[in-house]
């Protein structure tokens, strides 16, 4: 997968609590969850994109709950955030919600683009303006900055864009991973860091903004590490080189997505499974603190939330004690 | 493509250095991929991170 961008919140697709490891996402998501809960914010999202464009109103309504961006954790992290630097206004962060599933609707169709080379038809009519919506809805919870974050958006868009180009380029044959690639794999959620300034700047913290949008792209490099062994079938498929793949495929001739178990194996043989996850929780350690630094507490919780799911998940395979761990 | 490296990246790029170095001296000694096969347990579902 591409992976998808928070603001555009990708995100988290597991249920609470459930997820590699199955440690449970910090109280801080869930209580947003509560307070929000996700059918009235699909539900938002669903009346804002029929009222712009009611000839698609069929269309919209039968979107699947994940065109939006489902219950996740990582959804609900902005407004979360937010809440805990003092941020209290039910309706501001209600519709920061319903922005952010907007995004999150854009971004599945470009992400479905770029990872498949098809998108449906339909999608494609309302992804436009569902950015166009996500944006608009999102500089107007400011409106007196919306050239600044507007330009926030493009600067960060760029960055995203920078991401998919390295991802792209080991598309054209078995092009080796280098180190940077790999540390900065949480620049695909770049857009997603507009959010959190706004919620900074709104419950005047300001000057957390940019510390916790560093810490917030590392722990996203986490969880593409984590995402890429998961997909790791999936993407061969699709062509979409991720790392696992690539060292899959330069330490094993002919491997066939149609045989999975095959390809995971590989995976693991190859060391990158391992690699994978070791690198993994040293992006969740380091994004733990660097959000403590800024006092980004949400982050931070979540951060070890992942670096205990994926340290359970590399104990699990070392326990096998097969080659390659 | 060239990738300027932010200085307080320095240290995962080191770490995923390392990483990648791991998994390029394994290259030539793989292990057989049937053995780690009937090994493995089943796939668990989990979902997406993101």
């Amino acid at each position: 997968m591409t992976g998808n961008i928070p603001a555009a919140p990708a995100v988290v697709r597991a249920a609470a609590g459930s997820g590699v490891g199955g440690a449970p996402l910090p109280a801080a998501l869930l209580d947003e969850q509560d307070r929000h809960p996700w059918a009235e914010v699909s539900r938002h999202a669903r009346q804002r994109l029929s009222a712009a464009l009611p000839v698609m109103r069929d269309e919209v309504t039968s979107y699947a709950d994940s065109v939006f961006g489902l219950t996740s954790g990582f959804f609900y992290l902005p407004a979360a955030q937010g809440r805990c630097w003092g941020l209290r206004d039910e309706h501001v962060l209600g519709e920061l919600l319903t922005v952010l599933a907007l995004g999150h609707c854009h971004y599945v169709f470009q992400d479905e683009l770029i990872d498949e080379g098809i998108a449906p038809a339909k999608l494609c009519l309302v992804s436009d303006t569902a950015l166009l919506l996500y944006l608009d809805g999102l500089v107007d919870l400011r409106p007196t900055e919306s050239t600044r974050y507007r330009r926030l958006h493009y600067d960060t868009y760029a960055t995203y864009c920078a991401a998919i180009l390295r991802d792209l380029r080991h598309r054209s044959g078995l092009v080796p991973y280098t180190a940077s690639e790999l540390a900065a794999l949480g620049d695909k959620a770049a857009p997603g860091t507009v959010a959190l300034h706004m919620v900074a700047d709104l419950a005047g913290r300001a000057d957390r903004a940019v510390p916790a949008s560093t810490a917030l792209l590392r722990l996203c490099t986490g969880l593409q590490l984590v995402d890429d062994l998961k997909d790791a079938v999936e993407d061969l498929r699709t062509g979409n080189r991720t790392w696992p793949v690539t060292a899959a495929l330069s330490a094993y001739d002919e491997l066939d997505a149609a045989d999975p178990e095959r390809v995971r194996a590989a995976v693991v043989g190859c060391g990158v499974a391992a690699g994978s996850l070791r690198l993994a929780c040293a992006a969740f350690g380091e994004a733990a603190a660097l959000a403590d630094a800024a006092d980004a507490d949400v982050i931070a919780d979540l951060a070890r939330v992942w670096h205990r799911r994926a340290a359970a998940e590399l104990r699990q395979l070392e326990a096998l004690g097969l080659p390659g761990t | 493509m060239q990738q300027t490296i932010p200085a307080d990246m320095a240290e995962l790029t080191t770490h995923a250095e390392q990483e990648l170095a791991e998994v390029s001296e394994r290259r030539e000694s793989a292990p057989d991929i049937e053995e780690i096969r009937k090994r493995m347990p089943q796939a668990n579902g989990d979902q997406d991170a993101w």
